[in-house]
């Protein structure tokens, strides 16, 4: 008989089909164990799903029964909904081939199977906004409740992060969700081939050990950044099935390739580049990075909490001035009632105070970060905590994405360009060792979920601020200091590349406006 | 109030420089491919202030009317600041104004590369509406009304005296039931009225009635939108239907290329207007874009009507800006169609909304929905009623039954087949991005039999794409299929993206994605399927509508919920549409997989 569907199965497929394949075909054995930083944010998960239950879930009743007895707990959540409480948590639903247990089914007037009143599915989640995958889990149980109570839910819920609920209409979304649970389906009965491809979802997926090797073993396309699933079923198709087949195209081969509108020789050219790069072992300069000559600079490890907007709690930062003479200070709130005053320090600190002349002395120095610092960040913080204009603007306008320059100029010989990538290619320790030495595939969804690519800066943040244990303040400082680090250092190597590439580095737009105030 | 708006434009002012910085220092090449430059310019004529330059044929996103530099392609913004008052890609032509704000001196350059440059009028937006801000400022000068209006608390209802005016009016002879409604309510509104007019519901023709009856009482009216063509509309409307405006008039505000279809209609352009160019008591009409009201107010302040058309696509501080000219406001539009263009957006900001929409949610259930298209036959109108509607529009009945006009016969008969409204053509390909070669060329198939074998005039046809790499993909291949593309015989086949196409129509329009890669449709979506973007799209066609699409389009799985929800629009669009082999004779929406 083949295994239930879960809606585990349907929320790790749409990040990744292949985790179907995986979890009904694979060897168990072969999953790890999620590594720190995930184990803490699900830690941090069941606290807030514990502690808002809690608060608006009081008198909500949770079935009984023996575990891992479905039947057994259908049994008792049929009990509990037909006799109309106000909620069930943790309820039981089963059919044939799916078991969903759902965070929360919420009584609701109107008819059913079950008497004059339903049951609408919910789940608790601790990410600030909502995602597909989790909207999918709560269409399963949409599903399921249809079954058993004999009506469709007319809409379902997602408890945020802070709290708000936030709806969606079931009916609309349900085409696409029962598309999902037929491919699962089919890959679970039929043996739909899928395969494996590294993204940056891989770093949250107990699979990623075995995919990552596997994909090393077999020169998977997908070890070269910027190959999307597409892509790379566009290739195989042509019998570019590899790296090295992609390395070793030909000019003639990618004329006929282009010729037959399989890809264009726009998008072939750097493709086989980022092969090449891979195979070798070797970066490859795709482009003359535009990066200001050192050593004057401002470095910047910014960290924010992803469930608040403007919710910067971590500023490290590395002044050198044109001698070479250097300046370190970290910023840190303790609470959201320091971030305020962090941030206007941090922007007197970065730029001119209107007090010395501090403002000549600093101004057009580049302010290098690899993401912490990103536009919509910054007006994300500045809309909440207001601050200086001018540094704000300073700030806003002039920072320079090295991550993102990365990207464009270099072509990196790991399937992410990830600063924690590239450095853990061209070596350096990470704070909890993980993906550090040659040839680990990084993750920048990782370190987007994790807010930073050398240490597991939010749930440590989160850890220190709910327990007060200052060694987790000493690890988000130490791997903060590591981070800016390696932004120095991918500095320094971006500028040799530019020299490399012969071409002079772009100084001429910056701290010079025109007369319409544009640059 | 005021906070809220600055931070918004601010916001915008530095994305929009922040963008423009960043393009700046891609090279040309990149530029060019990207079609924010135009390289390779050569002076070939001057016609008194304006340069005439030869230009390569590529496909730019540059058009008339935009701000740019001329340069030698490296130091930009060194260059000579221009306008563009002409393009014709086609003859290879290019006309070139001095920027009217700039101190350049000197002959016009011999050539050089053209890049876009931006026009910040973020201050002058703001000192317009600084009478808003301010209470006693704002008394004085009548414009109240507009934070009440703003805020949710204008008064909607009639004033009995105007609401004679309007049971009275000629003006309202010829209008259909929800037209006359919504002329009413506009007519007698005492401080504010919403119209909305859905696709083909005639939106202009209500709001130049509007217009007629204020002029025939005398009062001055000022037609503003965000663009010359909306105004360009509304005012072309009030001449063509105005008999008895015949005596007052008519102005716009703008320079002469800005308004060169009015001039037939004895509207001449003006860069400015005196005061008394009309006698106290005269009506008048003036049309002003919302940053040409600003400067009109100086003069011509207040306006008894401040009339402002496609309103979906104003912001809400450039519409504030356009009312506090005037006593009270009609804002005609549909928040169901394109929204605005704002630079740095998708932050979530309620400042990001339309006026439309914005004033839509504040006043729900008080605004007056024109319901019955005259443009689109049954087939095509059921869709985008529905699921933008509420299946609130109808067609008019000397629509719903139009059919397209087809010669027997044909290749393709079952895709043109003229019962089947709308036919969704299925085209296999996989990981297209932008543009896809495979739907271009069944754009030009089909393409091709209607014009040369079925004589559709290529005027009544349009392509429309998302994407503009994909509508000159499409160009290209119908370059291909039709060798006479290049000439007379297919000009006014249109070509373009939804954001050109609005407010137009036609006989027969083709929407085609061009697009299969998931990952790339996953995160993209936003764009993509917007809504609005997609009910402009699919309600172009009087009679017949073919959308060409990998089925990929329709197993898009974006991770944002807003994202899914408008994938599943598209899932939705793609089910409406039967496979042929499972149709009914009476199946107006068909499938059919396209097979080489």
């Amino acid at each position: 008989m083949n295994p239930p569907i879960t809606a585990t199965h349907v929320y790790r497929y749409l990040l990744c089909e292949h985790t179907a394949t995986l979890a009904f075909h694979g060897d168990p054995a072969r999953s790890v164990a999620p590594h720190e930083g995930l184990r803490l944010l699900l830690e941090l998960g069941n606290r807030h799903e514990a502690s808002w239950v809690a608060e608006h879930c009081a008198d909500w009743a949770t079935p009984s029964y023996p575990e891992r007895d479905w039947a057994a707990g259908l049994a008792a959540t049929l009990d509990l909904m037909r006799s109309g409480v106000s909620g069930v948590l943790q309820g039981v639903l089963i059919d044939v081939d799916r078991v969903g247990k759902p965070d929360l089914l919420r009584r609701e007037e109107g008819p059913s199977d079950l008497g004059d009143h339903h049951y609408i599915a919910g789940d608790v989640k601790s990410s600030a906004e909502p995602h597909t995958e989790q909207v999918m889990q709560v269409l399963f149980y949409a599903r399921l409740l249809e079954l058993l109570q004999g009506r469709l839910p007319s809409y379902g819920y997602l408890i945020m992060a802070d709290g708000r609920e936030e709806r969606f209409d079931v009916t609309s979304l349900l085409p696409i969700f029962d598309e999902v649970l037929r491919e699962i389906r089919q890959i679970r009965d039929s043996g739909r081939q899928t395969k494996l491809h590294l993204s940056h979802q891989c770093g949250a997926c107990g699979w990623r050990v075995f995919c990552r090797d596997l994909a090393q073993e077999k020169k998977d396309l997908s070890l070269i950044p910027g190959v999307g699933r597409g892509t790379a079923d566009l290739l195989r198709q042509t019998g570019i099935a590899t790296v090295r087949d992609l390395a070793t195209l030909s000019l003639e081969q990618g004329r006929k390739l282009a010729e037959a509108e399989v890809l264009g020789i726009e998008v072939l050219g750097p493709l086989r580049r980022r092969a090449r790069a891979v195979e070798r072992g070797e970066p490859t300069i795709l482009s003359a990075p535009e990066v200001p000559p050192p050593p004057e600079g401002i470095y910047v490890v910014a960290s924010s909490d992803p469930r608040r907007n403007g919710g910067a709690f971590l500023y490290a930062i590395l002044e050198i001035d044109r001698s070479g003479k250097e300046r370190r200070e970290t910023l840190y709130a303790k609470t959201p009632a320091e971030e305020r005053e962090l941030w206007h320090r941090f922007l007197e600190r970065i730029t001119a105070s209107k007090k010395g002349n501090r403002r000549e002395r600093f101004s057009g120095i580049p302010i290098f970060h690899s993401g912490g610092l990103a536009p919509a960040t910054v007006e994300a913080i500045q809309s909440a905590h207001g601050g200086d204009p001018i540094a704000f603007e300073r700030v806003h306008d002039e920072g320079v994405d090295l991550s993102r320059m990365l990207l464009r100029s270099i072509a990196v010989p790991t399937p992410s360009a990830s600063l924690r990538a590239y450095t853990s290619f061209s070596g350096g320790v990470g704070a909890d060792g993980e993906g550090i030495g040659a040839g680990q595939p990084g993750g920048s969804g990782f370190e987007a979920r994790y807010g930073g690519p050398f240490g597991h800066y939010y749930p440590w943040h989160e850890r220190f601020t709910a327990t007060g244990d200052e060694a987790w303040r000493r690890k988000i400082l130490a791997a903060a200091e590591l981070e800016i680090e390696a932004l120095r250092s991918l500095r320094l190597r971006l500028h040799e590349a530019a020299k490399r590439a012969e071409r002079k580095p772009a100084t001429t737009t910056r701290g010079r406006r025109t007369r319409n105030g544009t640059r | 109030m005021r906070e809220p708006i600055v931070r918004f434009l601010e916001r915008g002012r530095r994305a929009e420089r922040r963008d423009l910085r960043d393009l700046h220092l891609k090279p040309v090449e990149e530029r060019v491919a990207d079609g924010s430059a135009i390289a390779g310019l050569r002076r070939i004529e001057q016609r008194g202030d304006a340069a005439v330059y030869r230009i390569p044929g590529t496909a730019t996103k540059l058009r008339p009317g935009d701000a740019c530099w001329l340069s030698s392609g490296a130091e930009i913004t060194s260059g000579r600041p221009v306008e563009i008052e002409e393009i014709d890609l086609g003859a290879g032509v290019l006309v070139l104004r001095p920027d009217r704000f700039a101190d350049a001196s000197g002959p016009p350059p011999e050539g050089g590369v053209l890049d876009r440059r931006n026009l910040d009028l973020t201050d002058h937006l703001v000192r317009g509406l600084e009478p808003i801000f301010d209470d006693e400022r704002g008394r004085l000068a009548g414009a109240d009304w507009v934070r009440r209006a703003v805020e949710g608390e204008a008064e909607l209802g009639p004033r009995n005296d105007r609401l004679a005016r309007a049971k009275e009016a000629v003006e309202a002879d010829a209008l259909t039931e929800s037209q006359r409604e919504a002329f009413s309510a506009a007519v007698a509104a005492r401080e504010l009225a919403l119209v909305q007019g859905p696709p083909g519901t005639g939106k202009t023709r209500v709001a130049a009635a509007v217009v007629l009856e204020a002029l025939r009482h005398g009062e001055k009216v000022l037609v503003s939108a965000l663009t010359h063509r909306a105004i360009n509309n509304v005012l072309a409307a009030v001449a063509t239907l105005g008999e008895k405006s015949r005596g007052h008039r008519v102005f716009k505000i703008g320079r002469p290329h800005q308004g060169a279809e009015l001039r037939a209609l004895g509207i001449e352009s003006r860069t400015r207007l005196q005061k008394g160019a009309v006698l106290p008591g005269e009506g008048m009409v003036v049309g002003a874009t919302t940053f040409g009201a600003v400067k009109l107010r100086r003069d011509y302040s207040p306006f008894d009507l401040v009339l402002l058309d496609e309103a979906g696509q104003v912001p809400i501080p450039h519409a504030m800006s356009a009312f506090a000219g005037g006593l009270r406001g009609v804002v005609v539009g549909d928040h169901r169609q394109l929204g605005p263009v704002v630079a740095g957006g998708g932050t979530g900001d309620p400042m990001e909304r339309s006026i439309f929409e914005h004033l839509a949610e504040r006043y729900r259930g008080r605004i007056h929905l024109l319901r019955e298209s005259w443009r689109m036959n049954a087939g095509i109108c059921r869709f985008s009623s529905r699921f933008f509607y509420e299946d609130a529009v109808v067609p008019h009945k000397s629509a719903a039954d139009r059919r397209l006009q087809l010669d027997e016969g044909g290749q393709y008969r079952a895709i043109l087949d003229p019962e089947k409204a709308s036919v969704w053509v299925a085209v296999d390909h996989l990981a297209r991005r932008n543009h896809s070669r495979e739907e271009a060329r069944v754009v030009a198939a089909l393409v091709r039999e209607l014009v040369s074998h079925h004589g559709v005039p290529p005027a009544e046809i349009a392509v429309v794409s998302p994407f503009r790499a994909h509508a000159g993909a499409v160009s290209h291949e119908l370059a291909r299929a039709i060798p006479e593309a290049a000439g007379a015989l297919i000009e006014g086949l249109v070509v373009d993206t939804a954001e050109r196409i609005q407010g137009q129509e036609r006989e027969v329009v083709l929407y085609t994605f061009g697009s299969s890669d998931r990952d790339y449709l996953s995160r993209n979506a936003e764009f993509l399927f917007d809504p609005g973007r997609l009910n402009v799209a699919l309600t172009r066609a009087r009679t017949k509508r073919i959308i060409i699409g990998s089925p990929e389009v329709a197993r898009a799985r974006p991770r944002k919920l807003e994202a899914l929800r408008r994938a599943a629009l598209v899932q939705a669009l793609w089910s409406e549409h039967i496979p042929i082999e499972q149709a009914t004779p009476e199946c107006d929406t068909i499938r059919v997989r396209w097979e080489e």
